[in-house]
């Protein structure tokens, strides 16, 4: 048993040797294997940095061609980005067609998105619910929601208290400086160039252009009565107050017509009456203590310029009109959004064949929401608004005649057309002769309620050619002229020429950069982030130290900018100096961006399928 | 001819305008909700096939309804009611100028080849093709308007016939309506507006019609024909003007015809030199800003201008060649 034992232990035992050398080699084997496959993994580990800094990244931004001042901004982007780590951060700056352009940014394919935001009205809500709510226009562009911050753009929107508002508005302010969802790259200040013998300008950064009730010239200039305007080219799209939505046609609305309540010397904030007796406020009495009435008393002893006598009918008609045609290019969304319940759900009015107006918001709603007692007009608010009264400032709070405007037929199709080429307020102006492309005239109104205008008649003429009104304001046949800013210097050298710039304009240049990139057809070689690049806040903060912000205001606008340090302008209610800007620093941008994170998880798979089908989806 | 050629244009500058990017946008502003841009595609039927939008632009063409000029802030027909006659009256000067100075000097020129009358007129026909317009345009309004005075500032009219002419409606064509109205002051007022944009516009079209002049009449001067005129002892006078420069005509006509069409399409830079409210300056900016309803209208215009400028060039030839005969 123990031979035989034994044997096959001996046996046993080569067997074991021979297995042992198999298993030595084998597992020798997969350790060289392994090791090797180890080593070849971390070599593509370490090829994939975690951060974005190092990594590198190809993105393309978009401009619209022709506009310099958005080339420009693309360029000093680049430039920051790329230097952060020259060969890996790769930018391209490609021009696009407008209509391409907008349709890039409807689709959400733009990364980086350079606009400009000009206020319907003079109050920072006016800012934020485009910039922040997640309704928003370009909240939505961004792809950016936050319910909270919803919640609180509403509440301070209804605030009645004027220094809780402001706190309010200074809080979110420093929110959204850490959030850096915008870069604020310039407030433009006021750029106005008149003749020396011009009496009486002042900016006031909520005027359409000139105010000519306050303008003068001196005895000794020529023509003294007779002030001549040279500007670009331009038609107004409508004299309507209901319709008009642009700043040429603004500019006639501001002189021919007048609002309830209107901006005091050139403060964009406070209002003083006009076609009101005062301004209605809690104290007064005007405004209900739950902010949802405001009563007005209508000036006595106020005509159109056609003698016609003003009264609360015809504020009351001046609303209801602009509500129930409900334009949706028109500015009546303002008025609407606070006196109509459920008001997005209403469209613009149509006309039967006949002409007849079949108004989708019906003369019912209007007459719950404006009510006429003697003198008086009562607004009822679905919400407290604060806004409201800066609204009412704007021009399509002007009021018409409602005798003038039935007696032209009204609210049906003719009226419309009527109005959208007569105007008949009352205002310091009456409108002239128009012809297109050419001029606007508007003539003294006589008849005016306060002192009549110095002026008797001002000439609006558009001049394309940028030397061309510079030579009419150097010959004297223009009193004042638009330049672009890029003349200043030689503005500056014109003798009898005076420049007016410095105040800050409500006007803001930004630039978006969209969380939620829409990648279907981009090109790999230019733009390899992933969609949601941007959602992260180091990323963006990265952007926003890399962009060269002195440049881009010396640059594209000669100096005549200032730095926002967030969406509320400089001058407006609201605004807090103690909020910083982003400075320029590459070093900080450094920073950032080596903190932003590149994504872990292991998507090579996806990414080589995703690019294949990108590579398709381009060939095809 | 006509209609066969206007309706295919009319399919081809209908595909570029769709091809070009999205025809709603010059309806759209960066203000508007998503439902507003929706109602926008819904109102001008920007979501249906082209050939279907095709067929309601087409139908709205005949119907003379071609659409709202956003641009102009009018009906496209109104658009060009109101911008052809400056357009018109503005290349009718130069045209009027340039057949003037081009043919005679071209003519000239011809009869003293290669001597200094010659040689200088060519040159300034070069330099007349080089120069850029909106150059030439600025140097004549900073030497004529800004430092002599002798010009006026632009526009068609002086600001104190604003009321004269506002008062009426005539025909748009200032000059005619000036005397229509028996205005001479007015007519006098019109002509100084037009005399340096046409000039300015004119340049080129000098140089051209000089140039084909010159070589067409040295072509006839080697004919038989002239030589048989002069072997009969004809005086020089009467050969050149006569015998050949009758026939040199010829091809100049065609080009003459075709500059003209070229110059009722409006001279975008002449235009916003001499804030001229003219076809050119509306539809550079209907271009911009992606007004189709404008551009259709316009190149439709410019496609039966074309037409009619050829038409015209035939007749002449009838005039100018016996051999052609009309019918």
């Amino acid at each position: 048993m123990e031979g035989s034992a034994s044997a096959p232990a001996a046996k046993k035992g080569g067997i074991s040797k021979k297995l042992l050398a198999i298993i030595v080699v084998a597992v020798l084997l997969v350790a060289a294997v392994a090791a090797a496959v180890l080593l070849l993994g971390n070599q593509g580990k370490a090829q994939r940095a975690d951060n974005w800094l190092d990594e590198g990244f190809n993105l393309e931004i978009f401009y619209n061609s022709g506009n310099t001042a958005r080339q420009t901004a693309c360029e000093l982007i680049k430039e920051g980005l790329e230097s952060l780590n020259p060969g890996k951060i790769k930018i391209t700056v490609t021009p696009l067609e407008w209509s391409n352009y907008l349709e890039y940014r409807k689709t959400g394919k733009m990364a980086a998105m350079f606009l400009g935001w000009a206020p319907d009205y003079a109050d920072p809500d006016d800012y934020l619910q485009p910039f922040y709510m997640s309704s928003g226009t370009y909240a939505s562009m961004i792809g950016y929601a936050n319910e909270t911050l919803d919640g609180k753009i509403a509440a301070a929107a209804a605030e009645l208290d004027a220094d809780q508002r402001a706190a309010l508005y200074s809080e979110i302010s420093h929110d959204m400086f850490e959030e850096c969802l915008y870069l604020w790259t310039a407030q433009a200040n006021n750029f106005a160039v008149q003749k020396d013998y011009v009496n009486g300008y002042y900016y006031n950064p909520m005027y359409s252009n000139l105010y000519y009730y306050v303008l003068s010239k001196d005895a000794s200039a020529p023509e003294p009565d007779t002030f001549r305007y040279a500007t670009i080219d331009g038609n107004a799209e409508s004299f309507d107050p209901a319709v008009d939505y642009e700043t040429v046609g603004g500019e006639l609305l501001q002189n021919v017509y007048e609002t309830l309540v209107w901006y005091d010397g050139d403060s964009g904030n406070d209002l003083i009456p006009m076609l009101a007796t005062e301004v209605p406020t809690v104290e007064n009495g005007g405004i209900s203590a739950d902010g949802l009435t405001y009563r007005f008393n209508i000036r006595t002893g106020v005509e159109f310029s056609n003698g016609n006598p003003l009264t609360a009918e015809d504020v009351k008609y001046s609303f209801d009109r602009g509500l129930m045609l409900n334009d949706p290019h028109g500015p009546f969304w303002m008025y609407g959004q606070v006196l109509i319940p459920d008001y997005y759900n209403y469209g613009m009015a149509t006309f039967s064949t006949s002409g007849a107006i079949q108004p989708e918001i019906t003369q019912a709603m209007c007459d719950a929401a404006i009510w006429v007692d003697g003198n008086t007009v009562q607004f009822n608010l679905t919400q407290a608004y604060p806004a409201f009264l800066s609204a009412l400032a704007f021009n399509a709070g002007s009021i018409v005649d409602k005798e003038y405007v039935e007696a032209n037929g009204g609210l049906t199709k003719a009226g419309y057309d009527y109005m959208a080429t007569h105007m008949m307020g009352t205002g310091p102006f009456t409108l002239g002769e128009v012809a297109k492309d050419s001029f606007f005239k508007l003539d003294r109104n006589d008849n005016y309620w306060r002192d009549p205008a110095a002026l008797a008649h001002v000439i609006i003429n558009q001049v394309p050619e940028t030397n061309a009104r510079i030579l009419q304001l150097q010959n004297g046949d223009a009193d004042a002229i638009y330049v672009p800013r890029t003349q200043k210097t030689t503005i500056e050298a014109m003798e009898g020429v005076v420049l007016h710039t410095g105040l800050p304009s409500f006007n803001v240049d930004f630039m978006g950069l969209n969380q939620n990139l829409n990648l279907t057809g981009a090109n790999p070689d230019l733009t390899n982030v992933p969609a949601d690049f941007f959602a992260d806040k180091n990323v963006r903060l990265a952007f926003a130290h890399a962009f060269n912000y002195g440049v881009y205001i010396e640059q594209t606008m000669q100096g005549t900018a200032i730095q926002p340090n967030g969406v509320i302008p400089k001058g407006m209610f609201g605004y807090d100096a103690d909020v910083p800007v982003y400075e320029y620093s590459l070093e900080k941008a450094k920073e950032y961006l080596k903190a932003a994170k590149t994504p872990t998880e292991d998507t090579s798979s996806a990414t080589v399928l995703d690019e294949l089908s990108a590579a398709v989806v381009r060939l095809w | 001819m006509i209609i066969p050629v206007l309706i295919g244009v009319s399919i081809i500058i209908f595909t570029l305008t769709r091809l070009a990017g999205d025809p709603a946008a010059a309806y759209i502003n960066e203000k508007m909700t998503a439902s507003q841009i929706a109602d926008v595609y819904e109102k001008y039927h920007f979501n249906e096939p082209p050939y279907v939008q095709y067929f309601y632009w087409l139908s709205g063409i005949v119907n003379m309804d071609w659409g709202w000029s956003k641009t102009a802030g009018m009906p496209v027909t109104d658009a060009i009611t109101y911008y052809l006659p400056a357009t018109f009256e503005l290349a009718l000067a130069s045209i009027v100028l340039a057949v003037g100075i081009g043919i005679a000097l071209g003519t000239a020129s011809a009869v003293k080849k290669n001597k200094p009358f010659d040689h200088t007129t060519r040159v300034v026909s070069l330099v007349g093709v080089s120069i850029p317009v909106f150059w030439l345009g600025l140097l004549l309004l900073l030497l004529f308007y800004s430092n002599l005075h002798w010009a006026p500032k632009g526009g068609r009219y002086s600001d104190s016939f604003i009321s004269a002419v506002s008062a009426q409606s005539g025909t748009g064509f200032l000059t005619i309506d000036s005397l229509l109205m028996g205005n001479l002051n007015l007519f006098a007022d019109v002509l100084w507006h037009l005399a340096l944009p046409a000039v300015t516009l004119s340049f080129a079209s000098i140089a051209l019609i000089l140039r084909m002049q010159r070589n067409s009449m040295l072509e006839v001067l080697q004919l038989d024909y002239v030589k048989t005129a002069r072997a009969k002892g004809l005086p020089e006078n009467v050969v050149i003007k006569r015998h050949a420069r009758k026939n040199a005509l010829i091809p100049t006509t065609t080009v003459v015809g075709l500059a003209f069409g070229a110059l009722l399409s409006g001279a975008v830079l002449t235009e916003s030199i001499f804030s001229w409210p003219g076809l050119g300056r509306w539809s550079a900016r209907s271009i911009l800003r992606m007004d189709t309803a404008s551009i259709l209208g316009f190149c439709l215009l410019i496609a039966f201008i074309y037409v009619i400028a050829n038409l015209v060039v035939d007749i002449m030839y009838a005039y100018l060649d016996p051999r052609v005969k009309l019918g």
